[in-house]
């Protein structure tokens, strides 16, 4: 220990004597590793923007579930019904958070002597779970709604602006499609789920799905959103949800699910091959840089070993065995290449955050160098460093003190 | 302490051979001041690597503190180099990028003497040959002297029981070779066993005695007399008082 400490006291003496040539040797280090950091900041980066992008449309937990359209009967192989989304939230309870109805539909909302076109969505209380909804006045739908028939509607808040200007909305009358709704909730101001689009606010209201289904007719038309408890578990609710609506509503003639679904990570899939193959193709080229630049750091290094010949002679004369002097010049170059693998990551750093700035202009974007990537970095170098300095450390090591200390 | 028995060391084979050292046999006592002196490629360099633990014969033994050195390992003759033996060398061989008190320190690091301890130790020798106040110089901030001193210093810290020095005042004025060989003297009544190279007669009247060596083998020992050191003293006091008339 008393012995490693000196050595790295020594290398650091000769890196910062020689800047010029350091810097020189570690220049192919420095460029690569600071390459190596900004293109895995970029890939982490557009993943995180690809992420919360397609985060903003759905929850990657969630699956919708549909009733599947029979072109040539043009009519569904099955319809999902109350009692099959009651069934699946009992079976499933312990791996879903949510499931509701959802049904879209669109009307004109009149009201304190206003008309506006207005994008409807008929569906059960669960679906604020889905979303993650917020409430900013009122209440969202509950059971009651659903099994009274409530005429009730949530509005967006821009909506709510819109036609009541100042008076508060909460309790008032709406006509949507020439039936009345009492207002009974409001969206937040500005509000944007993580999980919404940005229109949410706009001309949107939720009503109980039962009262839509009273007034169109439109029974059993709904698709089914799931949401798993956690999106490791969403291929496994996907199969089960399958599975439980198969086993009330039996197959189509040529034996497929009458029911079909869709989720976000089909999607999401796509990112992540595409950043696997990204950071696949970046180990290719870090690791041709880096062979390359090592092979740099062992040609300087068997200059410097030669350069001190004498010195490994002194040494030892002064009682350096060979695992010492080996030690030590393993030692320089793993210290030296580190060093490289610091300025590398430093200028990574600085790139990365140029790059993020510049994209800040453009789109919105928090992105930070991940902290594997700098270890990683630093633990690459050093590996250079080690295996690269062992050929010129061995040579050093086998010199013979005699001839070293009169080489002139 | 050290004994030599028909020891012979050859480069190269066959026609070529040269045999550098020529079944020699030779003791040195405990606490002897040895003088080597002979023309070059006489042999006595080689025979101070050898007795340095730096090289090892072909044939013949060499014991030293009734050690068969040349069946030891590299590891252990490595040992030896370190704590039984100082290396003082014409061309000093100072470490030119570590201050005097890092060089002196060199030693102590391969035998795992902790950092504190060293440089309180590296001080303490470098104060007692006289560089008390130059401890943090580089090389090239010392004179010739100065640096030979801190090799000495060097070579002392680990407490050596042999001194070997070649030619340690071949590249210092005359001053500073006083100087120099009046340290190794001190050394050497303070116990310490010295073996000096030196091809100047003047240099080697500072030993107990001196061995000639040419093409291989010791022609000649002689003891030198006190009368001979005593002279040497008039000489050097007649020099002062030379000066000052």
């Amino acid at each position: 220990m008393v012995k490693f400490l000196e050595y790295i006291r020594l290398a650091l003496s000769e890196i910062f004597h020689n800047k010029t040539r350091t810097f020189l040797t570690l220049i192919g280090i420095i460029i690569g590793i600071a390459a190596v950091i900004i293109i895995i900041f970029v890939i982490q980066g557009a993943e995180t923007f690809v992420m919360s992008e397609i985060e903003k449309i759905a929850p990657i937990d969630l699956v919708e579930v549909y009733n599947r359209y029979d072109s040539n009967s043009q009519r569904f192989f099955g319809k999902m019904t109350f009692a099959d989304i009651e069934y699946i939230r009992d079976k499933e309870k312990n791996n879903i958070t949510a499931i509701a109805a959802r049904y879209r539909g669109e009307g004109t909302l009149r009201a304190q002597g206003k008309e506006i076109d207005f994008n409807l969505v008929t569906t059960t209380p669960d679906f604020k779970e889905i979303y993650d909804l917020e409430i900013a006045q009122g209440r969202f739908l509950n059971n009651l709604d659903i099994e009274n028939l409530n005429q009730v509607i949530i509005l967006g808040f821009k909506t709510a602006n819109k036609v009541f200007g100042q008076i508060n909305p909460l309790g008032k009358k709406v006509i949507l499609n020439d039936m009345s709704f009492t207002v009974v909730g409001i969206l937040p101001k500005d509000y944007e789920s993580p999980v919404f689009p940005v229109s949410i606010n706009d001309n949107r209201g939720f009503i109980p799905i039962t009262v839509m289904e009273r007034i169109t007719g439109n029974t059993n038309k709904f698709s089914v959103l799931v949401r798993a408890k956690g999106k490791e578990k969403l291929p496994y609710i996907q199969n089960q949800v399958i599975k439980h609506l198969d086993a009330r509503h039996g197959l189509t003639a040529n034996g497929k699910s009458k029911f079909t679904t869709y989720n976000m990570a089909k999607g999401l899939e796509m990112v992540t091959i595409i950043k696997i193959v990204l950071l696949l193709l970046l180990g290719g080229v870090a690791s041709i840089t880096l062979l390359v630049s090592g092979i740099g750091v062992m040609n300087i290094m068997l200059v410097i070993i030669t350069e001190r010949t004498r010195e490994i002679g002194l040494r030892k004369a002064l009682g350096a065995n060979k695992k010492d002097i080996l030690l030590q010049f393993i030692i320089e170059s793993i210290i030296l290449c580190f060093f490289g693998g610091i300025i590398g990551i430093i200028f990574g750093h600085l790139g990365s955050d140029l790059i993020l700035k510049l994209a800040k202009n453009y789109i919105q974007l928090e992105a930070t160098v991940p902290i594997w990537a700098t270890l990683l970095a630093l633990i690459f170098t050093s590996f250079v460093g080690l295996f690269f300095g062992i050929y010129p450390a061995l040579k050093a090591a086998r010199l013979n003190p005699i001839e070293a200390l009169h080489y002139e | 302490m050290i004994k030599i028995e028909k020891l012979s060391k050859i480069y190269g084979e066959g026609e070529i051979a040269v045999r550098a050292l020529d079944n020699i046999s030779f003791e040195v006592k405990t606490g002897e001041f040895v003088a080597i002196m002979g023309p070059s490629g006489s042999g006595k360099s080689t025979l101070m690597n050898i007795l340095g633990c730096l090289d090892t014969p072909n044939i013949g033994d060499y014991f030293l503190d009734n050690m068969k050195v040349s069946e030891l390992s590299e590891k252990k003759l490595a040992k030896i180099r370190n704590k039984k033996i100082g290396f003082i060398f014409q061309t000093f061989n100072l470490l030119p990028r570590l201050s005097a008190q890092k060089n002196v320190e060199q030693p102590m690091i391969y035998k795992g003497i902790p950092r504190k301890e060293r440089e309180n130790k590296a001080k303490m020798v470098l104060e007692e040959v006289g560089l008390g106040e130059r401890i943090n110089h580089k090389p090239s901030e010392l004179s010739g002297g100065q640096r030979q001193r801190v090799a000495i210093a060097r070579s002392l810290v680990n407490d050596p029981q042999i001194i070997l020095a070649d030619e340690p005042s071949g590249n210092l004025d005359s001053e500073s070779e006083e100087d120099i060989l009046e340290i190794l003297t001190n050394l050497n009544q303070s116990g310490i066993t010295v073996i000096m190279v030196t091809h100047d007669k003047k240099v080697a009247q500072y030993s107990e005695r001196v061995v000639y060596f040419r093409d291989g083998k010791i022609i000649r020992e002689e003891k030198v007399t006190d009368i001979q050191q005593f002279g040497l003293n008039l000489d050097r006091a007649g020099g002062v008082s030379g000066e000052i008339s």
